[in-house]
């Protein structure tokens, strides 16, 4: 940017100087014309070299101008610029700094880490250094029981060995297999008294429930028939009694019996106490022609097909 | 030909036949019997019945039912007769 600015200023000074030296050769409003009515060309060359100079100066001074305004601009663009990289330097700054403390928290970590893990080991290497220790003192301690033990076994040995067995401790001991033996053979006894008589009490209450349930069952199976027959009796009536085996109804004298119509139809009509009355009809009679008529056709009928 | 020649067998069909009902589980809606003989010298014994729609007439009519009552009476043959009213048709003399 501010290289092309140059180059345009350059371009611009050049385009009016040239301009500069065309209007002092060609314009008739030059002080050269009036050289012609003054016989002074060196004063109005100088003149004009002074116009010149000064107009040169005025266009030097527009381009320094816009000069200065390019490099004003190049200058604006570049604070632009600047302020752009700064922010971005600022930002790059900042993810570089947060990025910094990243890497120092995590250091900070791995630090924390590292220093745990030298805690942890430490306190497992004290703590098998401990246990280590310990069952070192355990085996110490086991090896002197042992020893003590050894010790004891060996002086019992040769107690037994240096002072002959007594009468006192072998009938002690003797009393005691005795003890023992008797204990053992009291709860042999207990127990072979017991386990039958559990058998036998058990087959007792076996069997008694079965009695019972079997008189029970004979007791109350009449009443339980009784009701199953006639379910439908007992609803509005008073409860029946078992005495003795016997089902009884007190109140049977209150009931009464309701006797149904007699059913012409059920009773034939008798001639006397024991013989139906049987009506004696002629075959010509015409409802007795169509009852023989139909009963033969049956009969034939039944004959074929028995046949 | 009288008819009364056969009015002891026609009593003795007349006063078991309730009871054979009965035993086929029937109630016996018996309303009269009628003996007749015919001109060849059948005699038929017929037994009345009232039967509603409401006791099944069918039960009446079944061939086990008929078998059943001709086997009770000794073999003698007997048919239904269901036209204007049933009855039961008992042929007390042999077939002719």
């Amino acid at each position: 940017m501010k290289i092309i600015g140059r180059r345009i200023a350059t371009l611009l000074i050049l385009t009016f100087l040239s301009l500069a030296l065309l209007a002092c050769e060609i314009d008739p409003a030059a002080p050269v014309i009036v050289s012609f009515d003054t016989p002074q060309p060196y004063a109005a060359a100088q003149s004009t070299l002074e116009y010149g100079q000064r107009q040169l100066e005025e266009l030097s001074h527009q381009a320094t101008m816009v000069g200065w305004n390019l490099a004003q601009a190049a200058n604006a663009a570049e604070q632009a610029t600047l302020e752009y990289n700064q922010r971005q330097m600022m930002e790059l700054a900042y993810q570089a700094t947060a990025v910094s403390l990243n890497m120092a928290q995590a250091a900070a970590t791995q630090q924390s880490i590292a220093n745990a893990a030298a805690i942890a080991q430490s306190q497992a290497a004290t703590a098998t250094y401990s246990a280590y220790i310990r069952n070192i003192t355990q085996t110490a301690q086991a090896q002197a029981i042992l020893n003590v033990r050894a010790t004891q076994t060996a002086q019992a040995i040769a107690a037994l060995t240096a002072i002959p067995l007594t009468i006192t401790p072998l009938a002690e001991t003797q009393a005691a297999i005795l003890f023992e033996q008797r204990k053992y053979e009291r709860q042999s006894n207990w127990g072979e008294l017991i386990t039958p008589l559990m058998i036998i009490l058990t087959t007792l209450v076996i069997v008694l429930l079965i009695v019972g349930g079997v008189s029970a069952f004979r007791r109350f199976m009449p009443v339980l028939e009784f009701r199953m027959r006639n379910p439908g009796e007992n609803g509005d009536q008073s409860d029946l009694i078992l005495i003795d085996g016997m089902i009884v109804d007190l109140d049977a004298r209150h009931r009464r019996l309701t006797p149904s119509e007699p059913n012409q139809a059920y009773l034939p009509q008798l001639q006397d106490e024991e013989m139906p009355l049987v009506e004696i009809i002629g075959p010509s009679e015409p409802s007795i022609i169509n009852w023989i008529t139909e009963a033969e056709q049956k009969l034939r009928a039944d004959g074929k097909t028995q046949a | 030909m009288s008819a009364n020649r056969y009015l002891p067998a026609a009593r003795n069909v007349a006063q078991a036949f309730p009871g054979i009902l009965a035993q086929l589980g029937l109630k016996p809606f018996i309303s009269r019997f009628v003996l007749t003989e015919t001109e060849q010298g059948n005699a038929w014994l017929f037994v009345v019945l009232e039967v509603g729609p409401l006791q099944h007439p069918e039960d009446y009519t079944a061939d086990n039912v008929l078998h059943y009552l001709s086997t009770a009476l000794r073999g003698l043959p007997v048919v239904i007769s269901d036209s204007y009213g049933l009855r039961y048709a008992v042929l007390l003399s042999s077939v002719n």
